[in-house]
């Protein structure tokens, strides 16, 4: 009785092509899709090297050397924090004159102009400047006595090698004036204004600098200012969170699968329709049959969670293995992840089917405005809602079936171990227990007041 | 009238599905709306900190104090999957640790000191908060230690930091002299709304028109009417004047909504511009729905083909994100997609992406070509029958 | 002695505003072809729907196999076999899946339902289109595919409600004939139709329902005996004139005389013939006429008379 109900079911999903076919081809064109659209996104909070105009109304040696020793992060072997992320340099900055830097800012080649104008009259001249040939004394006397030696031979462009340089054009310390103008506000702008201060900052440490080699000369005040000055020891380790892949377009696949899932729902709600009464002929039939209620809904059940199953199995199958999502050696649970979310999305629209005695077509739209809602809570269409969810109503991303889906593939992705995802296996087993349960409580000994 | 009567009968049994829809889709909106909170002076990105403190020294709490003027701390759980999940979600930009001995450390200019390592940080990605928390922490640092070079007890070295670091370079906003959209009564920020009506125009127009045509489409009912005394001519007439009411209805309910947002009457020509393209992209939604109907596909089937066409095209298009994020190969496909150019429109007035009156209207002449490219699909795909 | 196979006791079913069916007592034994006729809308399919615990009603007690019939009275059910008024086949199976799908909800044992849905084929006599979906079937067929799935479980009871709406009269007649064959093999049938003569030629009972209140019960004989006329008399000729048909209405067993249509209807109630009678006046009066013809009470007479109206309308 139970199989035999349940055999027919199956060949009957098998034989309505037309649902198969979209239910398998909308995972397998929006997957496409967000590789080809948003895998660009998911690079969209990386850091990109910012483009600058740099406009110079007056010359500053010292900022050309300072710039172009962080922005060539590249020439120094070691990952300096200080002078790029991830490999790329911090700036990339065009030495041009006014017009043409408006022009760049308009066309948005560049992210903002720096401007280097001569000081405020009202501010008072350098007096270091004045003090050049004191200057090229101590210098003079350093090199006497070898201690400069040992700054010549750090390669690492420091300050002193600077001062060997162009201590001769005698403006190493130029008293200048920046500012910045940019567009719009946005993270490239706050780079910017950043390296403008921190330029602006090191500008008066290497006045400081100069002052103290006035006043003590060569000694250890020089010596510890210079070290703190170019030190580039990495200040910051980093730590390690995860080994997983935690590029955040991931979360449009995560999602997605979970949607395939929870349209399962649309596939449950049709159970409604083949077992209750007054939303069918086949159903008003199959209710006089001597065959107990429980197991035809069983046998429905099941029938449904094998044949889509089988959509999910295809769905996870195209996002993994054509679109290159990596589980690593986790993929089975990524199947399994995906088939029990399938389970629960059929439940689901079992359970919708069962509230109340509105028609199919009611339910089935009430369903969809309901999948696509508990998309968009999970993240679907705009991931920081589900970040806002989870900082507010932390709750709600608990239970949002789709949520649980797509939470148990970033766990299969980012976690060590499997602790996390086995919650949220469970999770989506009670889930679909309950929908389940109250589903068959709801219709279960139903007489329906109009047919 | 027949056919037309009978479309509104049926539309009204489809009312209830129509305003879970309309509700849930306002819903969505509201959030989407107030979250990008737009900016008009110059304001540097604020961070989001988990700053776990191990040193507890004075060093440590200043530093604290000073990161949390510019940027948001955030309390987290010290538990690793917490920031884990904090980071992945952006709930966090930036988890700073503080270890042991960072104050003996920031305090000594020996060699032994100066080699170690002051902070730790989790790392998830290269973000730009890496890069401005690295430049930041560097700075303050390299600054902390030229006072203490100088000769200055730590706690007066940090006391010199602090003050100088509110200071910095003037920020000017560039504005230009040629005319833009920018329109006060049509702002960036409530043009997202704006902004994400493909999506939900598509989704709505077509899950509750569908239904309608697909009923009137069924075998019977429609071979007793091209059987009766109304006119094939007739019969198409009823049906799209039908379809286009109940769309118009759906538009305006919607603008009904977004004014709920907008707080009153659209004002300025940039918003009622944008009203019109929305309108038109109703249009397109609508002709949309009847042409999938043409195809005689089920109510599930329908559904699930505007999601994979409501969802796709939103995505490629640039309802769900700025198109200037989106990369330029999947922007030139998505040129052929009507949402294309009604976002681009919508850029325009909002001043989002450059362009003049013209290319407003340029974008909507194009919209209004896939609107009769689908109306022609529509008639060459039923005259076939 | 026959059992009761259903019993109804004062049912009550309404529609909001609607009473459907009114004080309902019905009483259907084993072995019988129960027919229960009145026009559409009258009540039958709401009263089967009650019978099968699909609908809730308002008030009364239903029985079945001597036991209260509930939506999980899964013995009972099983004994039951059902032919709806609509169509309730998959369209996606075919004519012999659809059979096995239905018949497998009753019968477990494969080889047994394997045998069960052979016969069921070849009694309606499907089995050249095994292979056929339902939506290739032709109107008649398809009714027999409906029939099939009701019947293949060999069920004690079976009701078929309207089964040969829009069926074509050959197939009607064999449906007829098949669903007497059941009856011969042991079932008791329900039999609901608003087509008297259906009725007539099969129930051996009937009850006639209108407005969802039984107006009358018995055997087709009993039923006609209930009415005044048994026999009408027609005669074709022109409107006669008034002294003519005064005059026919003084003969014995003449209980009504009218001109209708170009032919004279004399109404006769029980005993003895009066056609010579009524010939001898036409011959005094030198009446002009066509053909003669005497019709016997239908059913649908039992119901104008009790109703005013026709069973058809």
């Amino acid at each position: 009785m139970f199989w035999n109900t349940m055999k027919y079911e199956i060949r009957r999903n098998f034989r309505t092509k037309e649902v198969i076919i979209w239910m398998i081809l909308f995972p397998v064109v929006l997957g496409t899709l967000y590789k080809f659209t948003l895998g660009n996104l998911g690079k969209a909070n990386l850091y990109s090297t910012v483009p600058a105009a740099v406009v110079e109304n007056e010359k500053d040696q010292l900022f050309h050397w300072i710039m172009d020793a962080m922005n060539n992060g590249s020439t120094t072997d070691k990952t300096d924090a200080e002078s790029s992320i991830g490999g790329k340099p911090l700036m990339n900055l065009t030495y041009t004159d006014e017009a043409n830097a408006i022009e760049m800012l308009k066309n948005g080649e560049v992210k903002g102009i720096i401007y280097i104008d001569p000081p405020d009259e009202k501010s008072e001249p350098d007096p270091q400047n004045q003090k050049m040939s004191e200057v090229m004394d101590m210098v003079n006397r350093m090199a006497a006595d070898g201690s400069l030696a040992k700054y010549i031979d750090d390669e690492n462009n420091n300050y002193v090698s600077y001062f060997m340089n162009d201590s001769g054009n005698g403006n190493f310390v130029s008293d200048t004036k920046l500012s910045l103008t940019i567009k719009s506000n946005g993270s490239d702008q706050s780079m910017l204004k950043r390296m403008s201060d921190m330029y602006v900052s090191m500008q008066q440490s290497s006045r400081e600098m100069v002052a103290s080699a006035f006043n003590g000369g060569a000694g250890e005040g020089f010596d510890n200012i210079s070290k703190a000055m170019s030190s580039d020891v990495p200040y910051i380790k980093e730590l390690e969170l995860t080994k997983g892949d935690t590029d955040s377009f991931l979360i449009y696949m995560y999602n997605l699968i979970a949607m395939v899932g929870i349209f399962g729902s649309m596939s449950g709600l049709t159970i409604a329709q083949n077992l209750q009464a007054n939303l069918s002929d086949q159903a008003a039939r199959r209710s006089c049959s001597g065959m107990p209620k429980i197991k035809q809904v069983l046998a429905e059940l099941l029938a449904f969670y094998l044949s889509h199953s089988i959509c999910v199995i295809i769905a996870v199958t195209y996002i993994t293995l054509a679109l290159r999502v990596n589980f690593g050696d986790r993929l089975p649970l990524v199947y399994l992840g995906g088939i029990l979310g399938g389970i629960m999305g059929v439940s689901f629209g079992y359970f919708v089917g069962a509230i109340g005695k509105m028609s199919y077509g009611a339910k089935s739209g009430i369903i969809m405005a309901l999948n696509m809602t508990l998309c968009f809570m999970s993240g679907l269409m705009v991931p920081g809602i589900k970040a806002m969810i989870i900082k507010y109503i932390p709750i709600l991303n608990e239970i949002n079936p789709v949520a649980v889906i797509s939470d148990s593939f970033y766990y299969l992705s980012v976690d060590a171990d499997l602790t996390r995802f086995w919650g949220k296996m469970v999770m989506i087993c009670i889930i679909t227990l309950f929908f389940v349960l109250f589903g068959f409580l709801m219709t279960r000994r139903t007489k329906y007041a109009s047919l | 009238m027949q056919v037309f009567k009978l479309f509104f009968k049926i539309a009204k049994s489809k009312i209830f599905i129509g305003i879970v829809y309309l509700v849930v889709f306002l819903a969505i909106c509201f959030p989407m709306v107030h979250s990008t909170q737009e900016k008009l002076d110059f304001t540097d990105t604020s961070l989001a900190l988990y700053i776990r403190d191990e040193d507890h020294s004075e060093a440590s709490q200043r530093l604290i104090e000073t990161l949390a003027k510019k940027n948001e701390i955030v309390d987290l759980e010290n538990d690793n999957t917490k920031i884990l999940d904090a980071m992945y979600y952006e709930i966090v930009d930036y988890a700073l640790v503080i270890p042991e001995g960072y104050e003996d450390h920031l305090s000594h200019l020996d060699d032994e000191a100066m080699s170690h390592e002051l902070f730790q940080s989790y790392h998830m990605r290269d973000s730009y908060a890496v890069a401005m928390m690295s430049l930041d922490l560097n700075e303050y640092v390299r600054n902390v230690r030229m006072k203490i070079a100088q000769g200055l007890p730590l706690s007066d070295a940090l006391t010199e930091v602090e003050k100088s670091m509110e200071q910095g370079v003037e920020v000017k906003f560039y504005v230009s002299d040629e005319k833009t959209f920018v329109d006060e009564n049509y702002t960036q920020n409530f043009a997202v709304f704006f902004q994400m009506m493909p999506y939900i125009l598509i989704a709505v127009i077509v899950n509750v028109l569908a239904p309608i045509l697909l009923t009137l489409n069924r075998k019977d009912p429609r071979d007793r009417i091209e059987c009766s005394r109304v006119s094939i001519a007739s019969y198409v007439r009823q049906i799209f004047s039908g379809s286009a009411i109940l769309t118009v209805i759906i538009w305006l309910v919607f603008m009904l909504g977004g004014m709920l947002l907008y707080g009153g009457m659209y004002k300025g020509t940039s918003c009622w511009m944008a009203v019109l393209n929305s309108f038109i992209f109703a249009m397109i939604s609508a002709i949309f729905a009847i042409f999938i109907v043409s195809f005689n596909v089920g109510t599930t089937v329908v559904g699930m083909i505007s999601q994979i066409f409501g969802l796709g095209m939103a995505f490629m298009c640039g309802c769900f994100f700025p198109q200037s994020m989106l990369g330029n190969g999947i922007l030139t496909i998505a040129k052929v997609l009507p949402a294309y150019w009604y976002v681009k429109a919508n850029d325009i007035l909002s001043g989002a992406q450059l362009g003049t009156m013209k290319d407003v209207w340029m974008c909507f002449a194009v919209e209004m070509g896939f609107f009769v490219l689908l109306l022609i699909g529509t008639i060459v795909k039923r005259s076939r029958k | 002695m026959s059992n009761t196979v259903v019993k109804v006791e004062n049912l009550v079913k309404k529609y909001k505003e609607l009473t459907a069916v009114d004080q309902l007592n019905l009483e259907i034994k084993e072995g019988e072809v129960f027919g229960l006729l009145g026009p559409n809308g009258c009540g039958k399919t709401t009263t089967i729907s009650c019978i099968l615990s699909l609908l809730a009603f308002d008030e009364g007690k239903i029985e079945v196999f001597g036991k209260e019939m509930t939506p999980v009275s899964y013995d009972l059910k099983s004994m039951i076999g059902i032919v709806p008024q609509n169509m309730a086949v998959f369209d996606e199976l075919n004519v012999y899946e659809n059979v096995d799908c239905f018949c497998g909800m009753y019968i477990a044992d494969q080889a047994t339902r394997k045998q069960y849905v052979d016969e069921a084929l070849d009694f309606v006599g499907l089995n050249d289109f095994r292979k056929f979906r339902p939506k290739k079937l032709s109107g008649g067929l398809a009714r027999r595919l409906n029939i099939a799935c009701g019947i293949a479980h060999k069920p004690k009871l079976i009701i078929f409600d309207e089964p040969t709406v829009a069926v074509d009269p050959q197939s009607r007649n064999k449906i007829l004939e098949g669903i007497v064959d059941l009856n011969k093999q042991g079932a008791t049938v329900i039999y609901t139709s608003h087509y008297m003569e259906e009725v007539e030629q099969i129930c051996s009972r009937i009850v006639i329902m209108d407005h969802g209140k039984k107006i009358a019960e018995g055997t087709s004989d009993e039923l006609k005996r209930t009415i005044k006329n048994t026999e009408t008399i027609f005669i074709e000729m022109d409107e006669p004139a008034a002294s003519l048909t005064e005059k026919m209405k003084t003969l014995a067993n003449v209980s009504d005389v009218s001109w209708k249509e170009g032919k004279l209807v004399i109404a006769c109630t029980g005993g003895r013939h009066n056609l010579i009678d009524i010939m001898e006046i036409l011959q005094a009066e030198k009446v002009q006429f066509g053909r003669v013809w005497s019709e016997l009470p239908t059913l649908n007479d039992v119901f104008l008379t009790i109703t005013g109206k026709e069973l058809r309308d």
